[in-house]
């Protein structure tokens, strides 16, 4: 008798999909729409695990783009500390769409306010990347010239991209009504003052995701006609919710809602691909343990498979430059799994992690 | 009684060495030994709290090749110096040539920077750099050596700026004529010296600038300091007319004046 799943290959059913399938690998679960060759022009930008897309592409010989990079003098530690080499640009961390949907406005209009200039201690921080100076500047007039040189910088890097590599990280934000502004961390965590009355939580929905996602990319190619977008999000849980949910509850609303978002903007366009990396991570079907002992950072082999299966679908060698690190034995000294976690957590910059000091 | 002390180097303490020999008496309240190496042949000798002895036959022909000696003996100094080393301005004009920052003279605004054709950086990020390259130098690290083998104060003493004749060359140190046709030298050379002092405190070193009275234009020696410097090597033959680095007799005198008075000052 004739029927519709028929005709259907493995990856369609979840016996030979998933339950006997090689897990490592899991064959057919990704194909790109678009190739990314070493020639191809990435530029990355987003939640803090899109750190890893940048590495690993880097590491494979792709041109991920910099505009912004260290200065030659400075240690590893301390470029990282600058936030130099992060991402495409020392944008920080770009949680939300609506945050990049912003900051692509300030580039294509070079805006600047001084309103967005939060102090602390006599030193004075951009507030829409307040993690990107530690020790902050000198004067509003220091944060204003580098935020200028900054968005300057980023326009000629989407210029000349090829592939944006955006990662969805949370849709809890909070919003500055006086500005009409997003910004990456709540007032009064690196800097900036907390006033209820101004600074609101909002949680964006799936429709508000929708419309970001469609001006994030309408902004794009108003700066570069042929860009193309790769979607991931990311697996990693929030430290914190400021919705009155369990932040168990909170995790799973915020990543189900841009899961969607994302697969359905991806759907909608033939310019923009959706890379599972968040299904990987996230599977109880996982042929490992994903995450650290702190269930929030993503274990180094997890981030190996991941980028593993996406280099794998691009056709670059698995483990050319991307070679997982070597498994930690499972009866590791405590100490040691204690420190593999913690490096985990110290190899990304998020600044969110923050938050976890406010815990009671 | 005298305070015993102990300087090493590169070529550069040649010239201090010239002026001890000239007057000695001049410094009463200090008694100097003087030992000099080309300076990478430092990094071939070990330190230990009774000696600097070499560990490779190219340090040991250069410690006996200029020196006469086939180990530095370090018991019985009061204090200790280091000259010369790759301690110098030059460092705060890489850092220059990495990015500059909003307070230079040459950059007060955006527009200005399109004249470098060099990244912004904030003025923090530009110092932890130069701090990072500083700590780099031979000098730092001999010094910070010295200091723990032998639990005795080291000091670092800055090579001498450049001759101001070299704005007048037409090649080699191009950084330094840049920095100073932009008007940045003494932004920079205060950048070298507050982040040479801030890391001496860090680590217990003294640190004794370039004395400022040979000093002009910011980033440059006079010249009459500078002209008719002596070689470390070659029994003590003249520099070329055409040196720019090192500093002459009557140089090393201003340093050792300034660094004389800073030791007897730490030791009350």
């Amino acid at each position: 008798m004739l029927n519709p799943y028929g005709d259907l290959p493995s990856q369609a059913f979840w016996r030979t999909g998933v339950v006997s399938t090689d897990r490592a690998a899991y064959p057919g679960l990704f194909e790109p729409k678009f190739p990314i060759k070493a020639e191809t022009k990435v530029a990355t930008a987003g939640s803090c695990f899109a750190q890893h897309i940048g590495r690993y592409l880097r590491q494979s010989g792709v041109e991920v783009l910099d505009c912004e990079p260290a200065p030659s003098g400075l240690t590893a530690a301390q470029a990282k500390r600058f936030n130099f080499g992060i991402y495409s640009a020392r944008y920080g961390n770009i949680y939300t769409p609506r945050q990049m949907v912003e900051l692509l406005r300030d580039v294509i209009d070079l805006r600047l306010d001084e309103a967005l200039v939060w102090e602390r201690g006599g030193r004075f921080y951009d507030a829409l990347r307040p993690g990107v100076e530690p020790e902050g500047c000198e004067s509003v007039a220091e944060v204003l010239a580098l935020r200028e040189y900054h968005l300057s910088r980023v326009g000629g890097m989407l210029a000349q991209a090829d592939v944006f590599v955006f990662t969805l990280g949370l849709t809890e934000a909070w919003m500055d009504t006086e500005l009409s502004r997003v910004y990456a961390i709540a007032p009064g965590v690196i800097a900036g003052e907390y006033a209820p009355e101004r600074h609101v939580f909002h949680n964006f929905t799936y429709p508000e995701l929708l419309a970001d996602l469609a001006e994030m990319r309408a902004l794009l190619q108003m700066i570069q006609p042929d860009i193309k977008m790769l979607l991931t999000v990311s697996p990693v849980p929030l430290t914190a919710t400021g919705s009155d949910d369990h932040v168990l509850v909170a995790t799973t609303w915020s990543k189900s809602t841009l899961r969607a978002a994302a697969g359905a903007f991806s759907d909608a366009h033939g310019d923009v691909d959706y890379f599972p990396s968040y299904e990987i991570v996230t599977t109880w079907a996982a042929p490992q343990d994903m995450f650290e002992d702190n269930l929030r950072s993503v274990r180094a082999e997890g981030v190996a498979q991941v980028m593993g299966i996406f280099l794998g679908a691009h056709g670059f060698e698995a483990g050319d430059g991307a070679a997982p690190r070597e498994a930690a034995p499972g009866d590791a000294p405590l100490e040691a799994q204690e420190e593999a976690a913690q490096q985990a957590e110290d190899d990304l910059i998020c600044e969110d992690v923050l938050l976890e000091a406010f815990s009671k | 009684m005298k305070k015993r002390g102990c300087i090493i180097g590169n070529s550069h303490v040649a010239a201090l060495m010239g002026a001890w020999r000239e007057e000695p008496a001049r410094w009463d309240g200090i008694d100097l030994d003087f030992f000099g190496m080309p300076g990478g042949n430092w990094w071939g000798c070990t330190f230990d709290p009774v000696a600097i002895r070499p560990k490779n036959e190219k340090a040991r022909d250069a410690l006996e090749g200029v020196n006469g000696v086939s180990a530095i003996p370090l018991q019985g100094y009061d204090f200790f110096a280091v000259i010369g080393q790759k301690l110098s301005v030059q460092t705060a004009i890489w850092s220059y040539r990495s990015g500059v920052y909003l307070g230079l003279p040459s950059v007060n605004a955006l527009g200005d920077i399109e004249k470098h054709n060099r990244p912004l950086r904030s003025r923090a990020c530009f110092e932890q750099d130069l701090r990072d390259r500083l700590a780099k130098t031979s000098a730092l690290h001999l010094a910070k050596r010295l200091s723990d083998v032998t639990g005795q104060k080291a000091w670092v003493l800055p090579q001498p700026n450049l001759d101001i004749a070299v704005r007048q060359d037409t090649e080699g140190y191009e950084g330094f004529r840049y920095t100073a046709r932009m008007g940045d030298g003494a932004a920079l050379m205060a950048q070298f010296e507050a982040q040479v002092a801030a890391i001496c405190a860090d680590q217990g070193l003294g640190f004794v600038p370039q004395p400022e009275e040979t000093r002009t234009g910011g980033i440059f020696t006079q010249s009459e300091f500078m002209q008719g410097s002596q070689r470390l090597t070659g029994g003590g033959a003249a520099h070329p007319t055409r040196d720019r680095l090192h500093g002459n007799v009557s140089y090393g005198a201003r340093v050792l004046d300034a660094f004389s008075k800073a030791v007897l000052a730490e030791a009350g």
